[in-house]
């Protein structure tokens, strides 16, 4: 039998191979096609189609509205208030994790002692459940919690980090901040370990102090993983959510309230889903415009 | 063979799917609650128990959700997968009650002959009611009652609870005290929050009110005004605090680990200090009179979806949980009162040394519930947030609260 | 401009790797000096150390007579080509070369006209203004030399520059390289595992292999006189030819070896002597081989049998691969290819008697 249905074969392979390699990456590429569709495609779509409704859950049938909601989106002042704490977030947020990733595979990729180690310290805070370090945070941002009592014995007076309006937001920045870095990290470390070592030793030669070194080599060279954390890290901000639903619930007075959370608050806790969707839409539509200004001016160009 | 392999794949696929749709027996009734308690889970258990010991031909199944509990049942209900009886909070009622989606149940108490719908108390029925059409039964109800640490009232020389506002007032600034002189503040009087269930009572007192009768929004009132000035200056005035100052998450921590010398709350504190802060001694007391006596009822109901296959079912195991029988053993352990003139008489709470107070508290307990989108409580939270941490102009705030909230006026 | 002097330079590795094992070489003024070797022979190591990239682990390094171990590299006056360009991908050819200069503070208009003469001397002028990765390997190198130049440094340092260029590249740089080094006279270390490359370039070459010099002299002399057995089969391509044979005493000294017999030329009668009857190794050069038939006017040996196995043609030559007397090793002459042979073609060749080596069977030395 199986030298029959070796002959079988042999006499299919030409003709039909390319068809069975055909078929074969079909098979392979449909179930992931498949939950993505019904996961994430479907959903938008869905999505969209909803937020042209007064969607409510509960409600015998929905109501068509036009683009109302979009209107009275834009008529909303906490859905301003959530768009310049989002903003004022990712400034805040991105270009602080950049540095301090880059700057963090920097010492890294050195031969220092116990450079594993403190890989993996930096590493573990991104592979931690982001609600888990919240629930962390909230404990140390406490009036009488641990960061308090570090400033307290440089002098500082006590404060309620994350009920105080001022302090809410850098608060959760810092925390963002602090888990993330790690992980773009991972990403710089890559980057900076394809740079030739020659071109350090040229820079060397010609007299560039260690610090000339990093500015002139290193930053260039890891342009196109820069690109790619800083797009990513914009993405990341515009998207905050897990901290605030954690730790402060968009308060002290929408001190904290992103646009995520603006469109959970709409959609779950006012059991408004069109009005909800409307505003996931123009989060989408704002997330997508910045990608499309920073490629246009701060394009990766890897060498 | 690689056909006839993927065959299989594909049979094995398949049947996986199928075997993962199939669901309970058909006449299975589900029941939902949240879970305040393990005290309450095997009271829940205990009750449904008895039930199924009385109807042995119903198959009850008990499935507890743990968190999110509105945002799921809205989901459940928005998906035809709701249970067949559920608690729903007076709370958040008139959300429900907005959408045709409960049960309405007048035809079947009108039919259950044993049901005595006239036992109930009037504020809790009328709480699931609209338009005269029942749509959920009280299991039971709880209210704001002030709570005092008599240690610390006996060293401050104080032997009876406040009994008005300015007593409140007076006691809370006695009973603030640095014990060791370091200039923090051990113990403040009295603690509270800067929301707005914990504030309404002294507007009610104060004759004041959320919403007229028509539903317009009476926030921007000299009653309002006064209760909310009074509340905010026991803070102000540094004699009473708030959770987080003392890096707690509620009043009743701050109050169970002695921070404070009196706090409001309601009958689900009591097992928690029985069995978490059993080195405080404590009474209790009716809230302080304002200009008249008031306080914040609460109240749950059991309810039933209108989409549902088992309305007999459901409506039999509705019927035992709040009948006499099924209420009487559920609050018989004191875990919250009774709503049935009935079973408080047997149960005789009114002279209970504890109980008294929150069954007294029948006669002036209003439940509080709010005819606009739920929107209106970030509203509020927001505005009590700001005057608190921000010290934010009172009437200023009460202006724009009312402002704010307008448009979300839910339409009859 | 400078000498340097290298004197029992070690180099040691933190896993006890010793790679570099006591080198001395005297380099002069001006002088082009190649250090060749086989991989691993710490020829780069040894320019890295010149360079100031590696650290020294024993013996000295002077420029002009001062010491310079451990003189950070930038304050060596030096200039380093590498494999791979090194050139900074992300500037300009321009920028490139201006680098090092803006580093040192120096004024714009200087800067200016170093860089543009050097993009002068070598064909840059027009592509100041380009990146690295719109060039070409030749064109990139020629940068990576300009930034070289600029520096005006004492010393020029090249660690295998053409060895990432195509063939014909490769002859054209060498050329450009030695013109360049006529024109600015500057010392130059050059480092290659091509020993063409070597042999065309060096005024001096440094034969290196496991981190010992073997020989240092000029490539003429490198040629005729190899000082042991290692250097002669290194130099020269085709490779020298070996057989292993005895000392025989007939009237005068003979070398005999698989019934091939030659006798030992005059020079070498005297050293030869105490070989009498021990074993010795016999090299000849493939250029040194001739057919019997038609050479007619030098001095050769006696007949030689041999059967031709493989004929590379390569234009003007033929490299003839052929086996001796029936013996299993493959040898191989160089004929011009107006004589062309065939596979599989016996023929009678002699050797040039005055051309022969001959080598201790121990110490691999040459006999003088």
């Amino acid at each position: 039998m199986v030298s029959g249905y070796g002959l079988k074969i042999k006499m299919k392979r030409n003709s039909s191979t390319k068809k069975e390699q055909q078929f074969w990456a079909f098979t392979f590429l449909f179930f992931p096609l498949m939950l993505l569709a019904i996961f994430v495609f479907i959903p938008i779509l869905f999505s969209l189609g909803i937020s042209f409704f007064n969607w409510e859950l509960m409600a015998s049938q929905q109501n068509f509205l036009g683009v109302n909601n979009y209107i009275e989106i834009f008529g909303d002042k906490i859905f301003y208030k959530a768009m310049l704490n989002t903003v004022l977030y990712t400034i805040g947020v991105v270009p602080i994790q950049t540095m301090l990733a880059l700057f963090l595979a920097f010492v890294m990729n050195q031969k220092i002692r116990g450079r594993v180690f403190f890989r993996t310290a930096f590493y573990i805070p991104a592979v931690t459940s982001s609600v888990v370090t919240s629930i962390i945070f909230v404990a140390i941002y406490s009036k009488e919690g641990l960061l308090n009592s570090i400033l307290g014995n440089f002098g500082f007076a006590a404060n309620d980090w994350l009920t105080n309006p001022h302090t809410a937001l850098i608060s959760i920045m810092m925390l963002n901040i602090w888990t993330t870095s790690g992980y773009f990290m991972v990403s710089f470390l890559a980057g900076l370990q394809n740079i030739p070592n020659s071109l350090y030793e040229a820079a060397k030669l010609e007299g560039a102090s260690r610090r000339q070194q990093f500015w002139h080599i290193t930053v260039p060279m890891v342009r196109p993983v820069t690109y790619f954390v800083v797009v990513m890290s914009l993405i990341g901000c515009f998207q905050v959510f897990d901290q605030v639903f954690v730790m402060s619930d968009g308060g002290p007075n929408n001190a904290t309230t992103t646009m995520a959370y603006y469109v959970y608050q709409n959609a779950f806790r006012y059991f408004r889903l069109g009005y909800g969707a409307a505003t996931a839409i123009v989060l989408a539509g704002i997330i997508m415009i910045v990608t499309v200004i920073q490629k246009k001016y701060f394009p990766p160009n890897p060498y | 063979m690689v056909k006839s392999t993927l065959k299989y794949l594909i049979l094995a696929f398949s049947l996986a799917l199928i075997a993962s749709c199939i669901r309970d027996k058909e006449n299975t009734i589900r029941f939902s609650s949240w879970q305040s308690s393990p005290s309450e889970k095997r009271l829940t258990d205990s009750l449904l128990h008895c039930f199924s010991k009385k109807y042995p031909e119903y198959n009850v199944k008990f499935e507890l959700i743990p968190g999110n509990y509105s945002e799921k049942i809205q989901l459940m209900l928005g998906t035809h997968s709701a249970p067949q009886v559920f608690y729903i909070k007076d709370f958040v009622a008139p959300s429900y009650l907005r959408y045709d989606v409960l049960q309405p149940l007048n035809e079947y108490i009108d039919k259950d002959t044993s049901f005595d719908i006239d036992d109930f108390y009037p504020q809790f029925l009328d709480a699931f009611t609209k338009n005269g059409i029942i749509y959920g039964i009280p299991k039971d109800f709880g209210c704001f009652v002030l709570f005092y640490n008599t240690d610390m009232f006996k060293a401050a020389g104080i032997n009876d609870p406040p009994k008005d506002w300015a007593e409140l007032e007076e006691f809370s600034r006695k009973l603030t005290k640095d014990a060791n002189s370091d200039g923090k503040i051990d113990q403040y009087g009295i603690v509270v929050e800067p929301s707005i269930d914990k504030l309404m009572p002294f507007v009610f007192q104060n004759m004041g009110s959320f919403q007229d009768k028509d539903g317009n929004l009476t926030l921007n009132t000299p009653e309002f005004l006064e209760a909310l000035e009074y509340y905010y200056g026991l803070y102000k005035k540094n004699i009473a605090t708030i959770p987080t100052d003392v890096s707690m998450n509620n009043t009743e921590e701050v109050f169970g680990r002695k921070r404070a010398a009196m706090v409001i709350s309601g009958g689900w504190f009591v097992p928690q200090l029985k069995d978490q802060y059993t080195d405080v001694n404590y009474k209790v007391a009716f809230l302080p009179k304002g200009k008249q006596m008031a306080t914040i009822a609460f109240t749950v109901s059991y309810s039933s979806p209108k989409e549902n296959l088992l309305k007999e079912e459901s409506w039999k195991l509705l019927s035992y949980l709040t009948g006499k029988e099924g209420m009487k053993v559920w609050t018989s352990t004191g875990i919250a009162m009774p709503t049935r003139k009935s079973i408080a008489a047997q149960l005789d709470y009114i002279n209970h040394p504890e109980y008294k107070y929150f069954m007294g508290s029948v006669d002036f307990a209003k439940v509080f519930q709010v005819e606009y989108n739920e929107r209106w409580y970030s509203i509020t939270q927001s505005a009590m947030q700001a005057i608190f941490y921000e010290e934010a102009d009172i009437p200023q705030k009460l202006k724009q609260m009312e402002d704010d909230m307008k448009s979300l006026r839910i339409k009859k | 401009m400078a000498t340097i002097e290298i004197k029992n330079l070690q180099k040691t590795y933190p896993n006890n790797h010793y790679a570099i094992k006591g080198i001395d070489v005297s380099i002069q003024e001006g002088e082009f000096v190649v250090l060749v070797g086989p991989s691993g022979c710490g020829k780069s190591t040894l320019l890295r150390m010149i360079a100031g990239l590696e650290d020294i682990s024993g013996g000295d390094l002077f420029f002009n007579e001062k010491l310079m171990n451990s003189v950070h590299p930038k304050d060596r006056n030096i200039a380093m080509v590498f494999q791979n360009y090194a050139l900074y991908p992300h500037m300009t050819v321009y920028d490139n070369m201006a680098f090092g200069l803006k580093l040192k503070k120096m004024l714009k208009a200087e800067i200016y006209q170093r860089v543009t003469d050097a993009a002068e001397t070598l064909g840059l002028t027009e592509y100041l203004d380009r990146l690295p990765k719109e060039m070409s390997g030749g064109q990139r190198q020629r940068v990576a030399i300009g930034r070289a130049i600029v520096r005006k440094p004492d010393v020029f340092l090249f660690d295998e520059p053409l060895s990432n260029l195509d063939a014909k590249l490769r002859v054209q740089m060498r050329t450009e390289i030695k013109t360049l080094h006529r024109k600015l006279k500057n010392t130059m270390v050059y480092v290659t595992h091509d020993q063409i490359e070597a042999m065309a370039m060096g005024d001096k070459i440094v034969i290196l292999k496991d981190g010992v010099v073997h020989q240092t002299d000029s490539p003429i002399n490198l040629f005729r006189h190899p000082k042991n057995k290692f250097v002669a089969g290194f130099i020269g391509s085709p490779a020298m030819n070996f057989v292993s044979g005895e000392i025989v005493k007939e009237e005068g000294l003979y070398f005999v070896a698989q019934g091939m017999k030659f006798s030992i030329p005059p020079p070498l009668q005297v050293s030869m002597e105490r070989y009498l009857g021990k074993r010795v190794d016999m090299g000849f050069r493939p250029e040194y081989v001739y057919d019997k038939g038609l050479e007619k006017e030098r001095r050769l040996s006696t007949d030689v049998e041999i059967e031709i196995l493989v004929v590379e043609n390569v234009g003007s030559e033929s490299y003839n691969h052929f086996r001796l007397n029936g013996m299993d090793t493959i040898y191989s002459y160089r004929s011009s290819s107006s004589n062309a042979h065939i596979p599989g073609e016996k023929l009678t060749v002699g050797i040039d008697l005055e051309r022969l080596h001959f080598f201790d069977v121990e110490t691999e030395e040459s006999i003088l």
